[in-house]
């Protein structure tokens, strides 16, 4: 599973036990690389917080998440990256984009 | 000096018209007595002059009119409103209105003549005279029969109409700038009369259904569109649509902008964003019936009913007979339901978003009900009894927070709940939802409790196992 080379040892454990099979065998993994390297690029600096507990986000197209993104940015301010350190659920934002 | 009162002047001409039978006087005629010439005296031959004057505009009060009557002045003016009257009804005859171009010369009341008498500048004047209660009944009674208004807002609605009017055979529509100020109709003047607030009133009152029929369909005739909403509803179909005749379909990302339909233009509009939408509200049949109007009339209607999803169901049912499954990936795009191919459509991205309208209760139960009969698969993730059985234990509402604790592994909850409860911390805030710590970063964590995510669980697994058989939960 190409995830073991994005993720700690702790981390992909952590993702084991929370998707369903089905789901992370569908994973896309250039797919995936696009939005890692966006969140990297925006400065977040816990991403594998964000692909334990949102990994459908990196599922999903890289135009919603970097739109999703900028809202969030106006919504929240400069200091967004670090709020959403603060509460994660925040991302919830991102998963709403069509 | 105090000028002398009207009654003044009227009773030395009454002396004058007395002694001479008349007030033909020459204009320069001053007296004191009425009668003779006085250089010291009033200028009673001015006076006369200009109330001849007022009586031919129709702008003299009603009163003194009667009261010149009888000094036979004013008398004409009975004749040249005959004469006016007759010519403004031949005008009513000819056109069945009385909507006369500015500085309306004619002889014969409906042609045009330079050499004629100025009827637009006659009615207005009787308009005046209506304001100032100087106007002949008869004669009111006589204009009012041939559709004279002589509500004064309603001929400064037609004032402002006309020019809104022209503005409109200039430029082809009524987008009016709000400041927009004109004395022509064309041309911006700041002295001129705001026809962009006007327009913008228009709407307004539209709005608040203070418009009568006949301003609704005069306002319509010279293209005023009383919907903003539905102006750029228009203009963004209109956008489409030469998306579409370019490229032969509406496919495009969200985040397409654009200036002129097809180049992709950061500082453009965004009609991906828009495009998009109207896919999500033709498919849940969300589109006003004015919307499916403008579409139709560009012939893109029926393109937004095939982009939703009568067309992708039967490609899922095509990808469940080949794969058995409905476990897309997400790039996946295909044309057939089996093969992958570029330039079909993007089956993975709607297996995807169906999961998303599940999640949030947007499909029907017919929906529903034919995607799981494709096997679809609705949780991404695992749902944990054992997180469950915990909840009931500490009463902590699971329906409330689900979409947390579903982002949660069964180690990850335990660790931070025995943390909270160890450290008299409560596990849920005032309102059900758990503490923030439950949702918060590794770093964020170890910034406020002194471990990260990873440290906590270690920490505290030991202590898990013998929550566990605590709570006598199922072990993994």
């Amino acid at each position: 599973m190409f995830l073991e080379k994005y993720t700690s040892e702790f981390g992909y454990q952590q993702i084991l036990s929370i998707y369903e099979e089905d789901f992370l065998t569908i994973l896309d993994e250039n797919n995936f690389k696009l939005i890692y390297n966006l969140f990297k690029e925006q400065g977040f600096y816990y991403i594998e917080d964000i692909i334990i507990k949102y990994l459908e986000i990196f599922n999903m197209d890289y135009n919603l998440v970097k739109q999703g993104l900028k809202k969030l940015h106006l919504l929240l301010g400069e200091n967004y990256v670090l709020l959403i350190s603060h509460k994660l659920d925040y991302l919830n934002l991102i998963l709403d984009e069509f | 000096m105090v000028k002398p009162s009207w009654t003044f002047y009227y009773n030395l001409a009454v002396k004058y018209f007395d002694y001479y039978g008349d007030l033909n006087m020459d204009s320069n005629f001053k007296t004191i007595d009425g009668i003779n010439y006085n250089e010291e005296g009033i200028d009673l031959g001015v006076w006369v002059t200009a109330q001849i004057k007022l009586c031919q505009k129709g702008s003299i009060y009603k009163r003194r009119l009667e009261l010149l009557k009888k000094l036979n002045v004013g008398h004409e003016v009975d004749l040249m409103d005959e004469k006016y009257l007759e010519l403004a009804q031949n005008y009513f005859a000819h056109y069945h209105n009385l909507n006369l171009p500015r500085a309306f010369k004619t002889k014969n009341g409906y042609d045009y003549d330079e050499d004629g008498v100025d009827l637009s500048e006659w009615l207005t004047s009787q308009i005046k005279a209506s304001k100032k209660g100087a106007l002949n009944p008869t004669l009111k009674e006589a204009l009012k029969a041939i559709g004279m208004s002589f509500d004064f807002n309603e001929l400064k609605w037609n004032k402002q109409y006309e020019l809104a009017k022209t503005y409109y055979e200039f430029h082809h529509n009524l987008e009016v700038d709000r400041a927009f100020k004109t004395k022509n109709g064309i041309d911006f003047d700041e002295n001129g009369i705001s026809l962009g607030r006007w327009i913008c009133t228009q709407r307004f009152n539209y709005q608040r259904n203070l418009l009568s029929e006949d301003k609704i369909k005069k306002l319509q005739a010279i293209g005023m569109i009383f919907s903003l909403a539905q102006n750029h509803y228009e203009k963004m179909t209109k956008l489409a649509e030469t998306y579409f005749a370019h490229y032969g379909n509406l496919k495009m990302k969200v985040a397409f902008k654009t200036k002129n339909g097809y180049d992709y233009d950061e500082h453009g509009i965004g009609l991906g964003e828009w495009v998009n939408t109207q896919k999500i509200r033709c498919r849940k049949d969300l589109l006003k019936d004015d919307e499916k109007q403008i579409l139709a009339q560009h012939d893109l209607l029926e393109t937004f009913i095939d982009l939703s999803e009568k067309n992708m169901l039967n490609v899922a049912k095509l990808y469940f007979a080949a794969h058995g499954n409905l476990s897309v990936p997400h790039s996946f795009k295909t044309l057939n339901g089996v093969d992958e191919n570029d330039s079909g459509l993007e089956l993975g991205k709607w297996v995807y978003n169906q999961k998303r309208y599940y999640a949030k209760g947007l499909l029907s139960s017919d929906e529903v009900l034919q995607l799981e009969s494709l096997g679809i698969i609705w949780n991404t993730k695992k749902v944990d009894v054992n997180i469950i059985s915990v909840c009931e234990n500490y009463n902590i509402n699971y329906e409330l927070n689900r979409e947390t604790l579903l982002r949660l592994s069964y180690s990850e909850f335990v660790s931070k709940l025995l943390y909270l409860q160890a450290t008299g911390n409560a596990i849920i805030k005032p309102d059900g939802s758990l503490n923030d710590i439950f949702m918060m970063s590794s770093d964020c964590l170890k910034e406020k409790i002194g471990y990260t995510t990873a440290e906590l669980i270690s920490f505290m697994t030991k202590y898990i196992e013998r929550f566990k058989k605590l709570l006598r939960t199922e072990s993994d």
